[in-house]
């Protein structure tokens, strides 16, 4: 997924278009000095009770898992939905949720067998629950975000998308308890994406009742807590599921959600004392506000980091102006100073030398080829730009949004180290949706952006990044090369393990050589945690985990 | 950010209409009674000093990230020797900065102004002076100029331009006219009425030499006034527009865009906030005084 | 009295259907497509047509126009591309919260500034003359989001009186509301003061002091009364852009207001919300020039149509 830096704050977290539920993914364990706010690590033990109070920087967009596809909205559909499968702990290992499964026939046929789990409502969980959802993704008038990540892929929603079908074929009920799904073909990322908000468990009967927009305003699902009340402009409240399927949780009685579309108030309340955390829906702490709260003896062992599974790059065009020419962008990749860009983001970064980050489970290469590899030598970058037919350099323009005060920083930082070797470069900044209606034409010269998993397999970065048949939407430095797209394509068919792995290193190196990324560096998430609150933990690819936290306080 | 004025008066413009000569020997007691226009006026002077000398002044360039301008933490510098006012978070020099600044808070002060100015006086005098239909059109469009919540309209036209320090004096310029062009309407409509004007008419002097040496004169001073004000008011809006994040394009430094930078960190850096924040106050109410103080100063009811 | 109220009526829609037909120009010239940033960047393209075409895009323009004046007097503005709700539905839902804060902020205002304009016209060009006019300028010449700021940091966070920010009871009004008073009572003094010391030299008011009424009774019943008239026009147009939203404020302390939806959906370029929000706030503007234009009528008699 596309995001602007970092930080989805304000305006920018209101847009369907901007974050996902899969936001950042790690391998580095969360660094806590108080062993509390891990999951698993707190001595004592959990307290039922308490009310936890947090700050919301909008309202959320949509309630109705098939419309959520940013953090802000999965924050809550998290908390009110299940899906079949989802990720252990702080790991990128899917583990049953609402169903166990199995999974045959060469991959091709998944068996879920799902567990005894009512709605808030009392209507029991089946297969259809499932399918109703299913086919609400794939139906052109939902304008579901996750309609391109099921169709083509699931046997028959083709046919169901283009409306020659009533029903897709591939989804079967072999009984109330048991759904069977069938694919195309094998895929190795297909668990992630069931663990995806989109595909939670609806009540096929409530989904039947009712209007779509009541249902976005008011779910129905079967998750650890329930939306008692919402004030818009205010706040939402969310009370315990009593009944909820998991026994033993939630522990917390209440959440509210306080809407407050200010960040300098969001900072002050949490310093007061006010707010729980300031979190994974608000992106993290923004980097501004890292330094006053890392800072403050008081805070400094409650902030919680993680790597983001996210890679904040430089995008060269491929196809127009000087950067179409390959010297000219191998050149550009030895005058960027990743160093001090981690310094110019107050250290809530690694710098980055490829397109994978480290935390992805499988793709990152511990070595690059030389080809591929890049080391900061301002000398060399001018010597091969006058090889490349510009002595002098040359003039260009850097796009970048101003979501976020990062980003800008990053475009200008760039900006004085093209400077230094003689690229004169203006920084075009606009709003957002403006910067992403243009980026997805493919028509910028350079541009600043961050790619944030939707799961975590190279196939996310790679496969949507850079094969042509992308361009311009999401690959919009139009890169296109054939022996890529080959390796691409053959990838996607394979199963997981280590032969898939590396047809994945083999396309990243050819792209790295032939540079449309300047990969500046890995995001780190931070979030800042109360002393009083127990439990918290960052899974790379879920939202804040409401239901296993505790409030020791009182 | 509404640019009121108080309703012209008649008085004011036919005590202008003749004594040229006498204002000079006033200025002595103008000056006592008035000391405001003159404290505004040096502020003023002062601004635009520091926007011309700006490259002669500054130590360093504003744009230049220094190395050594961010502690190791990544954190910006507190003002020292080196740095008067400190650095910002991209350890750029932030007295250096407010300098150059001067210039472009400035020029997008005085060149919307001058836009509306313009656009404003010759809708106002041809409203004014021809009336009838085109009096009717003209004043039409001005209702629905001023209905417009005005902050809304300029940050959606510099949206849609993208923004740069011209595309915002020109949203600011073309959409800030309307309150000029009703108040020299209204002059215009006064002095027309004038016997000489009259005269002139009647013994066929042409059309321009009227409007332009007889009229326009005439509705110099409001016009001076309104025009001092709106430099201030565009100044503040600039800042506006840089904090909901659509000012001059970076790296380009105004001041509204440093205090935008600011107040994300003004907790741990206030010197981010508080310096362009002075600076931006001493100029406005340098206008403002300035503005007020020449008001009054026209003003017939008040120099006797 | 009835012509001319008709008039002014038909006058109003004039400018009405003008904003509506300029914010509408405005609103589609924005460079984006929203079909895209709606579905995500994982939708295939046939779904991004579709969407298209469910919001009516590939129309040409000007029947786009007459599909939303239809709607509109319908009173139907659109559905909200980010939030997926009827725009009077946003709109209903923040204008409590927003008339809220603008008539705390319009009283704040009124409450700063018309004592400072009294005061510094019956001193005129004294020392507190000066003074008063100094403070209330250094209000007008600060930019409301550093005064915003600086009043939640130590009144709302260091001292801890007030909250910081977002919405809720009256409490949550009081910051917002003064730091638009602070930063607009200066109009409203200057107003009064110069509307004050028009009226004062009049004849009428000579002959009352030369009468022997005394000082005060003439400054309240007699000067006052007469000054106030030039402060209510502008003090109509002043509530009637606050009911519209008040723009930056709401955005600096998180208040719900329409003025942040307005903020919001300009960032988003949710273009419905910004054409029905902005013809919202003309709306309030029109009708209270009206109303200003008749109250004016009632209170000054001199005035004839």
């Amino acid at each position: 997924m596309k995001v602007s830096k970092m930080r989805m704050l304000g305006v920018v977290a209101s847009m369907t278009m901007l974050g996902t539920a899969l936001a950042g993914c790690g391998t580095q364990s969360a660094t806590t000095s108080q062993g509390g706010t891990t999951a698993s690590g707190g001595s004592t033990q959990p307290v039922y009770g308490g009310t936890l109070t947090l700050d919301l920087l909008s309202q959320f967009p949509h309630l109705d898992p098939a419309k959520a596809y940013d953090t802000t909205s999965n924050e809550a559909v998290e908390q009110f939905y299940n899906t079949l499968v989802t990720y252990q702990g702080t790991t990128n290992k899917i583990i049953p949720d609402l169903a166990t499964y199995t999974i045959s026939n060469g991959g091709k046929v998944y068996t879920f067998h799902i567990k005894k789990a009512k709605f808030w409502n009392g209507d029991p969980v089946t297969a259809q629950s499932f399918i109703t959802e299913f086919e609400r993704v794939l139906n052109n008038n939902m304008q579901s975000g996750g309609q391109g990540f099921v169709d083509p892929l699931i046997q028959g929603s083709a046919a169901y998308v283009s409306g020659m079908a009533k029903t897709v074929s591939g989804l079967t009920a072999i009984n109330n308890s048991t759904l069977q799904i069938t694919l195309m073909h094998p895929s190795a990322t297909f668990l992630y994406v069931l663990a995806m908000p989109f595909f939670s468990a609806v009540d096929p009967s409530y989904i039947a009742a009712h209007s779509e927009s009541y249902i976005d305003t008011h779910p129905m699902g079967t998750g650890p807590f329930e939306l008692s009340s919402y004030t818009p402009g205010k706040d939402y409240i969310l009370t315990k599921n009593p009944n909820y399927f998991v026994k033993g949780i939630p522990y917390l009685n209440k959440v509210v959600f306080n809407i407050n579309n200010s960040p300098s108030a969001v900072l002050f309340h949490f310093e007061q004392g006010q707010t729980g955390m300031v979190s994974w829906n608000q992106g993290g702490i923004p980097t501004e506000d890292y330094l006053p709260l890392s800072n403050n003896p008081k805070y400094s062992g409650d902030i919680v980091k993680k790597t983001e599974v996210a890679t904040d790059y430089f995008g060269l065009n491929t196809t127009m102006g000087p950067t179409a020419n390959v010297a000219v962008r191998r050149a550009l990749e030895y005058a960027v100073n990743k160093q001090v860009i981690v310094r110019i983001l107050d250290g809530l970064a690694i710098p980055a030398n490829q397109i994978i980050p480290p935390s992805m489970p499988s793709g990152y290469e511990q070595h690059l080829p030389t080809n591929a590899q890049y080391t900061y030598d301002p000398a060399l970058a001018k010597k091969l730009l006058a090889k490349a037919g510009y002595p002098q350099g040359f003039s260009t323009t850097i796009y970048t949004d101003n979501s976020n005060p990062t980003d800008l920083k990053m475009a200008e930082a760039v900006q004085q180290m093209f400077a230094q070797v003689g690229v004169k470069a203006q920084i075009n900044q606009s709003s957002w949706n403006t910067f992403l209606s243009s980026n997805e034409t493919g028509k910028q010269n350079m541009f600043t952006l961050a790619w944030l998993e939707d799961f975590p397999d190279p196939s996310d970065f790679l496969n949507t990044l850079f094969n042509s048949n992308q361009i311009p939407v999401n690959n919009s430095t139009n890169y296109s090369n054939s022996q890529v797209d080959a390796l691409l394509n053959q990838g996607a068919l394979m199963p997981a393990g280590t032969a898939r792995d590396n047809v994945y290193k083999q396309a990243q190196n050819i792209i790295m050589a032939q540079a449309p990324w300047i990969p500046l560096v890995y995001p780190v998430y931070a979030a800042a945690v109360q002393p009083w609150v127990k439990g918290f933990y960052i899974n790379p690819n879920l939202m804040d985990p409401l239901q296993y936290m505790w409030i020791a306080k009182q | 950010m509404s640019q009121t004025m108080m309703p012209p008066s008649t008085e004011l413009t036919q005590t202008l209409a003749h004594p040229q000569g006498k204002i000079q020997s006033k200025f002595v007691r103008i000056l006592k009674a008035y000391p405001l226009v003159f404290v505004g006026g040096l502020m003023v002077l002062t601004l635009i000093f520091v926007a011309v000398f700006a490259d002669k002044l500054a130590p360093f360039s504003p744009d230049f990230q220094f190395p050594n301008g961010l502690a190791s933490n990544g954190a910006p510098l507190a003002p020292n020797h080196t740095f008067i006012m400190g650095t910002d978070d991209l350890g750029r020099d932030v007295y250096s900065r407010l300098l150059f600044g001067a210039r472009i808070s400035l020029e997008v002060g005085v060149f919307a102004s001058l836009i509306s100015l313009f656009i404003g006086t010759s809708l106002g005098i041809i409203s004014g002076y021809y009336g009838k239909w085109i009096d009717s059109i003209i004043m039409r469009i001005t209702d629905i100029m001023l209905a417009f919540p005005f902050i809304l309209f300029v940050v959606a036209l510099v949206a849609v331009l993208t923004p740069s320090v011209s595309n915002i004096f020109i949203a600011i310029g073309v959409l800030g006219w309307a309150s000029t062009a009703r108040i020299v309407r209204a002059q215009v409509l006064a002095v027309k009425e004038f016997e000489y004007v009259q005269a002139a008419r009647a013994l066929g002097s042409r059309q321009f030499r009227i409007l332009f040496r007889i009229i326009l004169p005439n509705i110099m001073a409001p016009v001076i006034v309104l025009t001092t004000l709106a430099i201030g008011n565009n100044m503040l809006l600039e800042s506006t527009l840089s904090f909901l994040g659509i000012g001059v394009q970076p790296p380009t430094p105004s001041w509204g865009s440093m205090l935008a930078e600011g107040q994300q960190v003004f907790e741990y850096a206030p010197w981010l906030l508080y310096y362009p924040g002075l600076a931006l106050l001493f100029s406005v109410l340098g206008f403002n005084l300035l503005g007020d103080g020449l008001r009054e100063l026209f003003n017939p009811r008040r120099v006797r | 009295m009835i012509a001319y109220i008709i008039r002014r009526i038909g006058g109003s829609i004039v400018v009405l259907i003008g904003i509506s037909i300029i914010t509408f120009s405005l609103a589609y010239l924005v460079p984006a497509n929203p079909a895209r940033a709606i579905v995500g960047p994982h939708a295939s393209e046939a779904l991004v047509l579709q969407v298209e075409k469910q919001l009516g895009l590939n129309q040409p323009l000007p029947i786009r126009y007459v599909h939303y004046m239809e709607n509109l007097l319908q009173g139907n503005l659109g559905t909200s591309y980010v939030l997926d709700q009827p725009v009077t539905t946003l709109i209903g839902q923040r204008a409590g919260a927003t008339a809220q804060l603008a008539v705390t902020a319009w009283i704040g205002e009124l409450l700063i500034g018309l004592p400072i304009g009294i005061i510094s016209a019956l001193y005129d060009r004294k020392a507190v003359d000066h003074v008063v006019s100094i403070f209330a300028l250094i209000g007008i010449s600060l930019p409301v989001f550093f005064v915003g700021l600086e009043l939640m940091y130590w009144v709302g966070f260091r001292l801890g009186w007030l909250p910081v920010g977002g919405s809720g009871g009256f409490t949550f009004v009081i910051l917002p509301a003064l730091t638009y008073a602070i930063t607009g009572a200066a109009y409203y003094a200057r107003l009064l003061k110069s509307s004050m010391i028009d009226v004062m030299n009049s004849d009428y008011i000579r002959t009352a002091k030369a009468k022997g009424a005394s000082p005060n009774r003439v400054i309240l019943r007699h000067a006052l009364r007469n000054a106030i008239i030039p402060v209510m026009t502008y003090g109509g147009i002043d509530i009637a852009s606050l009911f519209g939203g008040v723009v930056v404020i709401e955005d600096v302390f998180g208040y719900s207001g329409i003025g942040q939806l307005t903020v919001q959906a300009i960032n988003n370029l949710d273009v419905p919300v910004i054409m029905g929000t902005v013809l919202f706030a003309a709306l309030f503007v029109v009708l209270f020039n009206l109303l200003v234009d008749v109250l004016y009528g009632i209170v000054d008699p001199r005035i004839t149509y």
